[in-house]
């Protein structure tokens, strides 16, 4: 009888370790599918101002961030109102939010940490990238956190329109679609046309991954990396005001219906 | 009186708006779904012109290919088979297994998806503007091939789905398997086969055949032979399609066996 609980235990943590190594080696065949097409872009000779260990350094630090990223706190938000569990969240005197940022990031960097660095050294190691003094290192951290919680204010607020949307599944995939489009995190904003780019300033996705980014690599975009911690400082407060007044909106119209 | 009147009013009109909106979401949604990583691979190719020879059309063509395929394959079968652990769990699968219908065929025509269909029409848009930008125009034979191309690409998709879910028969958690047999290593075939180590070109020709998806059958549109150790390869995707299916239609069929004999 225990011979079985143990059997079926055992299985079920085996097949944990073969997930962990799945998704392992599954992130690595990702890095190694943009290393290579790198290799060919710089081969057929069209690109002569970005050297092939930036470009790796790009793509390896960029799958970090995104690892970093993932946050199912839209999802969580729209289960809550369904269920009606978000009743409490209103008279909780804790903050929702940051219970949410704080949970996801730490499940992430558990990930990242034992994953994530892993690939990152092996890749540096592999290629001979470069590594940053420390306080380039120091600088990025700073804005990668202020990345970090942009993005999640930016996810947080989109899963507060569940209220409106009664399912957050389309709005979950618009911002992931824009997010795609606009940070950055797939191919770097060099190889944006000039008018693109120049949206993309304005947005503030790319504040989540490519100017960290570009921070760490040291490129000329990251001389001024004071201006880029205040526009990402500021995208910060925009979006935290949004999202009280969003908050806000949502407590004064539930009142109205309670009773 | 009117009072009443102006509420409901108010209330229908609001409903619309509701309605209207979440329409909009979605087709918003839809329309970034897809488009992403379109947008992306024309942005790329624009800066950078040609990868390893192939220009952009050409490398439409290939993400045209997959995608369409993709969408057939996963409307017939993603239903069924994304859920599959599920469907064991909460005893669909028992129910499914006493109809007198075979239960694959049940499962899929049962389970079929409707979210694929603009996917069909952007993919085979991009299939029909690549072509006529790359100045190819088919012979009624050539289209009769690339009918064939696509459906045996789309059997090869399938057969994907299958073998990589089809293991929750005997393990609890194995989407890890769905995910890097399938989904990392069809993302391969993006771009050509060429700019990989030869290593991963057998694999994805022999071991895994998706290059047969795309890669190949492409390449006899566009007259590239490259990658190839023999111009046969050009033509075998129905075929390929047609024998993974089998074996993947034997793999199913083994999982239900073992399913139904451990049963209560």
């Amino acid at each position: 009888m225990y011979w079985v609980l143990i059997k079926c235990c055992f299985r079920q943590q085996f097949q944990y370790k073969w997930n962990l190594l799945f998704q392992m080696a599954g992130d690595w065949l990702g890095i190694y599918i943009k290393i290579c097409i790198w290799q060919a872009i710089l081969n057929a000779g069209s690109i002569k101002s970005i050297n092939f260990e930036t470009l790796v350094s790009y793509s390896v630090i960029a799958a970090l961030v995104s690892g970093l990223l993932y946050s199912r706190v839209a999802e969580e938000l729209a289960d809550r109102f369904r269920t009606g569990m978000i009743a409490i969240d209103f008279i909780r005197p804790i903050s929702l939010k940051w219970y949410y940022f704080f949970g996801q990031l730490g499940e992430n960097l558990y990930h990242v940490l034992f994953e994530g660095i892993f690939i990152a050294a092996v890749s540096f190691i592999i290629w001979k990238l470069p590594i940053p003094g420390a306080g380039t290192v120091l600088v990025f951290l700073v804005s990668l956190f202020l990345g970090l919680l942009i993005m999640f204010f930016i996810q947080y607020t989109i899963g507060l329109l569940v209220f409106w949307m009664k399912d957050g599944t389309y709005t979950r995939m618009i911002a992931d679609g824009l997010f795609l489009l606009f940070s950055g995190i797939d191919i770097p904003l060099w190889f944006y046309p000039e008018w693109l780019k120049t949206l993309c300033d304005f947005l503030p996705f790319s504040y989540v991954a490519f100017k960290p980014v570009s921070i760490w690599l040291g490129m000329q975009e990251a001389q001024q990396w004071q201006k880029i911690l205040l526009i990402q400082l500021s995208w910060v407060l925009i979006l935290f005001m949004a999202e009280r007044l969003l908050w806000k909106q949502i407590q004064s119209s539930v009142e109205i219906q309670g009773g | 009186m009117f009072g009443l009147y102006g509420a409901f009013a108010k209330v229908a009109f609001l409903t619309q708006l509701e309605y209207r909106g979440q329409y909009f979401m979605r087709m918003i949604a839809k329309l970034l779904g897809w488009s992403s990583g379109f947008i992306l691979l024309v942005i790329l190719l624009n800066k950078v012109g040609p990868v390893a020879g192939w220009g952009l059309y050409e490398i439409l063509l290939l993400y045209a290919f997959d995608v369409l395929s993709y969408s057939i394959a996963g409307t017939f079968f993603m239903g069924g088979f994304g859920k599959l652990p599920r469907l064991i769990r909460s005893g669909e699968l028992d129910g499914i297994l006493t109809k007198p219908v075979n239960p694959l065929i049940y499962l899929i025509c049962t389970k079929i998806s409707a979210g694929y269909t603009s996917n069909y029409v952007i993919a085979g848009a991009m299939i029909g503007i690549s072509l006529h930008k790359l100045g190819v125009s088919l012979s009624f034979y050539q289209l009769i091939w690339l009918i064939l191309d696509i459906a045996g690409a789309s059997l090869i998709q399938a057969a994907g789905f299958m073998v990589t879910t089809i293991p929750a028969f005997w393990f609890l958690k194995s989407d890890g398997l769905y995910r890097l047999f399938y989904r990392n290593l069809t993302s391969f075939l993006q771009y050509p086969l060429t700019i990989y180590h030869g290593g991963i070109r057998f694999l994805l020709t022999f071991l895994l055949p998706y290059g047969f998806i795309n890669f190949y059958p492409v390449q006899l549109f566009i007259n590239r032979q490259e990658g190839v150790p023999s111009p046969v390869f050009l033509f075998l995707t129905p075929f390929v399609g047609a024998f993974v299916f089998f074996i993947a239609y034997r793999f199913w069929n083994k999982g239900l066996n073992a399913y139904q004999s451990t049963g209560s």
